[in-house]
């Protein structure tokens, strides 16, 4: 048996966050990448709003899916989920899943443990009940009843998100504005998280044992799993060592809650245990030369496609190439008062609404003017429209609105609107850009702009409004 | 010993600390807020800073602990658990015949293991009714989403504490049973061990196994073409900031 077995789990667990999160110049432009790949949903839990994430959550994908399974079938995700609960299945959480590791870090301080019992082996099925409730039920009715992608298990819970996603994001500089929208929705997950993380200082893998509901989808799959532990039962004479020093709540190797992390083959005194893909062995207690040269081959191989991901993510991807950077700026230097932040005048434009007409900015002058990015993909964003509705209809003489969907669209816009009785007016913005970029607006939504009677912008924040704050702001605005 | 409780002590203390912070520095801004403040931000880069400041000492000297521990070898005892099923199989692949106080024994743990999954099954039931009726889902506003969240998770923690409670409950009296018959088999006449062969469900896997890639590779193509491969593109590209918990 290699003796540094423990140690290559260690690396291959790095060598999967790194891969999941090689776009690390996110960190440094504080933006997420934004590139084709990301539609490939990675095998672990890994939040795709982290400013490295290269790839799609799967779990985030899952819930955005069932949100939107009232009007389209989510047969990609279904299908991802399939293909990795088949061709890995826990595999995933033992050897690919960055959270697994970073909970292995923290059970790593020593402190007391808390051994697993039957209060643990009873507590393993609540991610079963999450997974009902948080990942399906509330998306699901959600999404066919309200139009409204609400990712319960995301906005409620997941500790990778609040880690990766929303501390990634608000510990870069230049998104010091981030911290403008934080509310009790960030103070609650905050907490959540410090909590998981204490549990998992005490208790091995909390997380994964009793809450991660992508575990509790691949557990479903333990069966039929390609990779994973086997017993040799001619060589198993029954000791139990496997189970018994074995960190997570098993009954026998392999079942559903084994995440096939290999501490069994170490401790089995029969070297009855290997790690097999169907009946190819990858990993066993005796040393095989044949095998570790294509291990080391393997090694090699996972090394350049490492490499590769760095460089492309990081250097070569053409969305980097494609971004643009916003045209205020640029004209600020030429017109002092003209950009889009708070005491700049909005550079004009106009746009082409969905009932035929067009709205030009210039045309609203000596009104307030309200100006939303939205997408019909984002839950908030659905949620405040009626806010925007209820300003506009308030001060109907005084005020022109505009909410611009997002240039990524995902449902019929005119089919959604058709079903809500909305007055504002409502665009598109088109892939080229156009008032995305003259408002900068960006990959985070929902965004609202409001100019006073001049033009003059005097807020301009992502993250959501409530009704007071429109209202207070048309009040400022109106002068 | 003494090393691993202080560094018990400071790691919760450091989580209890952070928690209070973050819970304080919330409830100031909603003051802040409800004085008129209303689009003031709540957080600011250098509150958090500050805050971050205050817990920096515990999270320092909690990071000495560590240091000093892995200095002196200090680790946390990983022993092997207990298991009571394991140690009866063990106790029995020894025996030739298992005496009728064995197979009452074996009754009573397949009795409390159908009662377990019945009691956690029974407990689950209102969870799922709850789930299946749309009239719970009702509020699409901001605040309703909370209220309605907020009674889901009122309505479901209870029945999630009872069927855990249940489930375990069963799981202790069926190890008790089990180690009632370990007792017992310790006492009966034994034999050399004999060793069993599973029995090979290969054939039906690997059927299984195909059905399942054939599905998943459908879908996935299907995907392709239905849109939900762009869908999940375009999720992933964009940033819901209330999906992440910002805001």
């Amino acid at each position: 048996m290699d003796k540094n077995h423990t140690m290559k789990r260690k690396l291959i667990q790095l060598y999967a966050a790194l891969l999941y999160n090689a776009n690390l110049r996110g960190y440094i432009d504080g933006k997420i990448y934004t590139g084709n790949v990301k539609a490939a949903c990675v095998p672990g839990f890994n939040c795709y709003s982290c400013p490295a994430a290269a790839g799609a959550c799967p779990l985030g994908a899952l819930q955005n899916a069932l949100a939107s399974s009232g009007k389209k079938a989510g047969f990609y995700v279904f299908g991802i989920l399939m293909l990795y609960g088949l061709m890995l299945g826990r595999t995933i959480c033992g050897w690919l899943c960055p959270l697994g590791l970073i909970q292995e870090l923290l059970h790593m301080i020593p402190t007391p443990k808390l051994p697993k019992n039957r209060v643990t082996r009873a507590l393993s099925y609540l991610k079963y009940v999450i997974l009902a409730v948080f990942v399906c039920a509330v998306p699901v009715w959600y999404g066919i009843r309200h139009d409204m992608a609400v990712p319960g298990f995301c906005k409620y819970i997941c500790p990778a998100g609040t880690f990766e996603g929303a501390v990634g994001l608000l510990s870069n500089p230049n998104n010091a504005d981030y911290f403008g929208m934080l509310g009790i929705l960030f103070t609650r997950k905050f907490v959540i998280m410090l909590i998981i993380g204490l549990f998992c200082i005490f208790c091995y893998r909390s997380f994964c044992r009793f809450i991660c509901p992508l575990g509790a989808v691949y557990s479903l799959f333990c069966k039929i799993a390609l990779v994973g532990v086997k017993v040799d039962g001619t060589r198993c004479n029954g000791c139990g060592a496997c189970v018994r020093h074995c960190g997570m709540d098993v009954r026998k190797v392999g079942d559903h809650e084994c995440i096939h992390c290999g501490h069994c083959m170490e401790v089995c005194p029969q070297k009855a245990i290997s790690l097999k893909a169907g009946s190819l062995t990858l990993m066993a207690p005796e040393a095989d030369a044949r095998r570790q040269k294509w291990s080391r081959i393997a090694g090699g191989i996972a090394m350049a496609v490492l490499a590769f991901a760095l460089v492309w993510f990081n250097f070569l991807d053409p969305s980097i190439q494609k971004q643009p950077e916003p045209e205020a700026p640029a004209q600020a230097e030429q017109t002092a008062a003209e950009g889009f932040e708070v005491g700049n005048v909005l550079k004009d434009f106009e746009i082409p609404c969905t009932d035929g007409s067009v709205f030009r900015l210039s045309e609203q002058r000596g009104k307030v003017v309200v100006i939303n990015l939205w997408a019909t993909w984002c839950g908030p964003c659905v949620q405040e429209l009626p806010h925007f509705e209820a300003l506009y209809a308030a001060h109907s003489e005084d005020i022109a609105v505009i909410a611009v969907h997002s240039p990524f669209v995902t449902d019929d816009v005119n089919e959604f609107l058709a079903e809500k009785d909305f007055t504002i007016p409502f665009a598109v913005e088109p892939e080229e850009g156009n008032v995305w970029q003259i408002v900068d607006g960006s990959t985070t939504l929902p965004q609202t702009i409001v100019l006073d009677r001049n033009g003059v912008v005097i807020y301009n924040q992502r993250g959501s409004v409530t009704p007071d704050l429109l209202e207070s702001l048309y009040t400022q605005a109106a002068g | 010993m003494f090393l691993l409780i202080i560094q018990s002590v400071l790691c919760v203390l450091c989580v209890l600390v952070m928690s209070v912070l973050v819970v304080r520095l919330f409830l100031e801004g909603q003051a802040y807020k409800l004085d008129g403040h209303p689009s003031e931000w709540i957080y600011t880069r250098e509150k958090a800073g500050n805050l971050l400041l205050t817990c920096l000492p515990l999270f320092l000297l909690s990071v000495g602990a560590t240091v000093v521990s892995a200095v002196m070898g200090v680790k946390s005892s990983s022993k092997p658990q207990k298991d009571a099923e394991i140690t009866r199989d063990l106790t029995i692949r020894c025996i030739k015949e298992p005496s009728a106080e064995m197979l009452a024994e074996r009754s009573i743990q397949k009795r409390f293991h159908i009662g377990g999954w019945c009691g956690f099954a029974a407990c689950m039931v209102p969870i799922v009714l709850y789930c299946v009726n749309p009239a719970h889902f009702d509020s699409s506003d901001a605040e309703g989403l909370e209220t309605v969240i907020g009674a889901m998770v009122l309505h479901t923690a209870p029945w999630t504490c009872l069927a855990i409670a249940v489930l375990s409950v069963c799981l202790l009296l069926r190890d008790k049973s089990l180690e009632r018959e370990t007792n017992l088999a310790k006492n009966c006449k034994k034999e050399a061990i004999s060793s069993k062969t599973a029995a090979s469900s290969g054939k039906t896997v690997m059927i299984v196994r195909f059905a399942v890639l054939a599905a998943a590779m459908l879908c996935i193509i299907l995907g392709m073409f239905n849109g939900s491969m762009r869908d999940v593109l375009y999720k992933a590209i964009n940033i819901c900031t209330e999906c992440i918990g910002l805001g």
